[in-house]
C-alpha cells in the first residue's frame, strides 16, 4: 500500500486514482477540522480550496515531511484567510443551541464550546485532541515556538474545562 | 496519541464531550464533488509531469548526439573515399550525399519519436500500486 506521501507523488503527475485513496484516507478528519474551526459554515467551499492547493502545489511537496503536516498546514491557512475574510459570528446564545441538521448533542456542544474560545486557541485543540498531532509538528505546522503552542493549549484546555464543568456547553 | 500534560488535559466530562464529537458532514460526498472541481488541475500536473518528462528525456538522448554526428562525418569520409576509387567522383558523391541525408533523417524521426513514445507509454496509476 503506497504511502501518502507516495500517493502526492503521484498526483503531482496528475493521477485521480491516487487522488481519490488520498481524500478517501483523509477527508473525515479534513472535514471536521473545517467544520469545526469555522462553525459549520463554508466547509464546502473551504474543503475544495485546501484539496486544489494540494493538487496545485503536488510537485512542491516536501517527502521528508509528514504529508498529514502539510494537509492540515493548508487548512490553518485557509481557516485563517476564512477568518480574515469574515468576521466572525458572535458566539450562539447557548440556550438557544438546539439539535439540527442530526447533530447529536455532543457535537453541538463541542461546537459550542470551541465557538467561545480564540482562534489561535481553536486551531491547537482540534489538532492535538481531534488529529492527535504532537507539539511538535502543531509548531511546525502553525509556524510558533513549542512554547507558544504549550501556552495556548493550556488556556485554551483551562478554559474549556470550566466551559464544560459549569455546564455552558449545553 | 500523544500524551497531553496534566495542566492541557480535558476533565472526564470534556474528554467524553471530545470522544463523542462528531462532524455532521457527508465527507465522502464532499469528496466526490471536490474530484469533478479538481479535474482541470489534475490534468495540468498531467501536462506539466509529461513535459518534465520530455525535457529530460530529450536531454539525455542529445548527450550523445555531437559524438554520433562525429562518427557519421567521420563513416562518410570513408565512404567518399571508398565510392570514389571504384566510382566516378560525381556519382561517389552522390551516395555519399544520398547516405549522409538518410542518416540525418532517420536521427530527426529518432528524436522526433521521444515526445510520441512517452505519450503512448500510460503513467502507471495509483490503482495498479493500491491493488
Amino acid at each position: 500500500m503506497p504511502t501518502d506521501e507516495g500517493l502526492v507523488a503521484q498526483v503531482a503527475a496528475g493521477d485521480e486514482a491516487a487522488l481519490r485513496e488520498l481524500m478517501r484516507r483523509w477527508e473525515r478528519r479534513l472535514a471536521h477540522f473545517l467544520d469545526r474551526h469555522t462553525g459549520g459554515r463554508d466547509v464546502e467551499d473551504l474543503y475544495q480550496d485546501v484539496w486544489l492547493r494540494v493538487v496545485r502545489a503536488a510537485d512542491e511537496f516536501d517527502v521528508d515531511r509528514r504529508f498529514s503536516t502539510w494537509l492540515f498546514q493548508i487548512a490553518v491557512n485557509r481557516c485563517r484567510d476564512w477568518h480574515r475574510r469574515r468576521p466572525p459570528d458572535p458566539a450562539p446564545a447557548l440556550d438557544a443551541v438546539a439539535p439540527i441538521d442530526g447533530r447529536s448533542d455532543a457535537a453541538l456542544d463541542v461546537a459550542s464550546l470551541l465557538a467561545q474560545i480564540s482562534e489561535a486557541q481553536r486551531e491547537v485543540v482540534l489538532l492535538r485532541y481531534f488529529q492527535d498531532l504532537s507539539e511538535a509538528e502543531m509548531a511546525t505546522l502553525l509556524e510558533i515556538p513549542r512554547g507558544t503552542v504549550k501556552s495556548r493549549l493550556h488556556h485554551a484546555m483551562a478554559r474549556l474545562n470550566e466551559l464544560a464543568r459549569d455546564g455552558d456547553g449545553r | 496519541m500523544n500524551e497531553p500534560l496534566d495542566d492541557e488535559r480535558p476533565d472526564p466530562r470534556l474528554a467524553a464531550l471530545f470522544a463523542a464529537d462528531h462532524s455532521a458532514i457527508d465527507a465522502a460526498t464532499l469528496s466526490r464533488r471536490t474530484l469533478a472541481h479538481l479535474a482541470p488541475a489534475l490534468a495540468a500536473n498531467a501536462q506539466r509531469a509529461f513535459r518534465r518528462r520530455v525535457a529530460r528525456t530529450l536531454g539525455l538522448a542529445l548527450l550523445p548526439l555531437p559524438l554520433v554526428l562525429a562518427m557519421d562525418g567521420l563513416m562518410l569520409g570513408w565512404l567518399y573515399e571508398l565510392a570514389a576509387a571504384w566510382l566516378p567522383s560525381g556519382i561517389a558523391a552522390y551516395v555519399v550525399v544520398s547516405y549522409g541525408l538518410a542518416v540525418l533523417v532517420g536521427l530527426g524521426l529518432t528524436y522526433a519519436s521521444i515526445p510520441l513514445l512517452l505519450a503512448w507509454r500510460v503513467p502507471g496509476s495509483a490503482d495498479e500500486v493500491i491493488a
